[in-house]
């Protein structure tokens, strides 16, 4: 009994995400790109749709940047490797 | 299911779909699976200097798994809705 | 004699299950008993990140506080919090 109202009290990873919905985050995914936009939506498996997107694409030398724009876009979890609220 | 429904209110809209093999198809959203699987129609690969061997193809069905990003049009997202969807997809989850 | 023998010996061992599951813990358990210690995440990528534990569930997904990324020993950045999602881990050090 006093374990399960432990687990319902306690924090879970995913709610740290939750927290950031209509707020910007930073992510960082698989093939050295990351992301930043403003969290609109995601699931538990860190599926995701991101407003106002900049993707940063990084090549060998980490001076050479590619940058994306795009003004909503789907990531797929599987992709994703951690995910920051970004401070002002 | 969340992303499953998302992609549903999407059907008939036109996206473009970048793969992690770096091809990027655009086409318009035909259908969707639980596995976040889609079938395209009318499509048109991106960067088709790169890509050519799309030319000759109008349909495609794409696996969930090979998804790296969908882009989408702002106006087809209901923002507030999907934000709402998915903290009760949170609490669903948490109850389980 | 032979049968009292045999059911003591059974009651014994019986404890001894009953003592070792309350001391066996798994290890998602024994990670959320060490919460708010500093522990260092490493990727598959080689990459670490050393940060105070938050959070973790079943997936191994963690919330870090305050945490710092570290390439190839050299500090590269670091967050106010952070989630690593669990299927990028390889292993955790307290």
């Amino acid at each position: 009994m006093s374990s399960v109202q432990t687990a319902a009290q306690q924090e879970e990873p995913l709610d740290l995400i939750r927290y950031q919905l209509d707020e910007m985050v930073f992510v960082k995914l698989r093939g050295a790109r990351e992301m930043k936009g403003k969290l609109q939506g995601y699931d538990s498996h860190c599926n995701m749709v991101l407003s106002d997107a900049t993707e940063f694409i990084y090549g060998d030398r980490k001076e050479d940047v590619k940058v994306k724009e795009s003004e909503m876009v789907f990531v797929r979890g599987d992709s994703i490797i951690l995910i920051s609220p970004i401070e002002e | 299911m969340l992303f499953f429904s998302f992609f549903k209110t999407l059907v008939d809209q036109e996206v473009v779909v970048e793969l992690k093999n770096d091809i990027e198809i655009k086409g318009t959203l035909k259908s969707v699976d639980q596995y976040l699987n889609l079938k395209l129609d009318n499509i048109s690969t991106v960067n088709e200097e790169k890509y050519p061997h799309l030319k000759a193809v109008k349909t495609l069905f794409v696996r969930g798994s090979t998804v790296r990003y969908v882009h989408l049009s702002a106006n087809s997202v209901d923002c507030t809705l999907l934000q709402d969807a998915s903290r009760r997809e949170a609490m669903a989850q948490a109850g389980k | 004699m032979v049968p009292i023998l045999w059911y003591t010996h059974y009651r014994s061992s019986l404890n001894y299950f009953y003592i070792m599951s309350e001391t066996k813990t798994d290890p998602t358990n024994f990670l959320s008993s060490v919460i708010g210690s500093t522990i260092v995440v490493k990727l598959h990528n080689g990459v670490e990140y050393k940060g105070d534990l938050q959070s973790i569930d079943g997936y191994m997904n963690v919330v870090l506080r305050s945490a710092k990324e570290y390439v190839e020993d050299f500090e590269s950045k670091s967050f106010g919090d952070v989630f690593i999602r669990g299927n990028n881990g390889m292993y955790t050090i307290l």
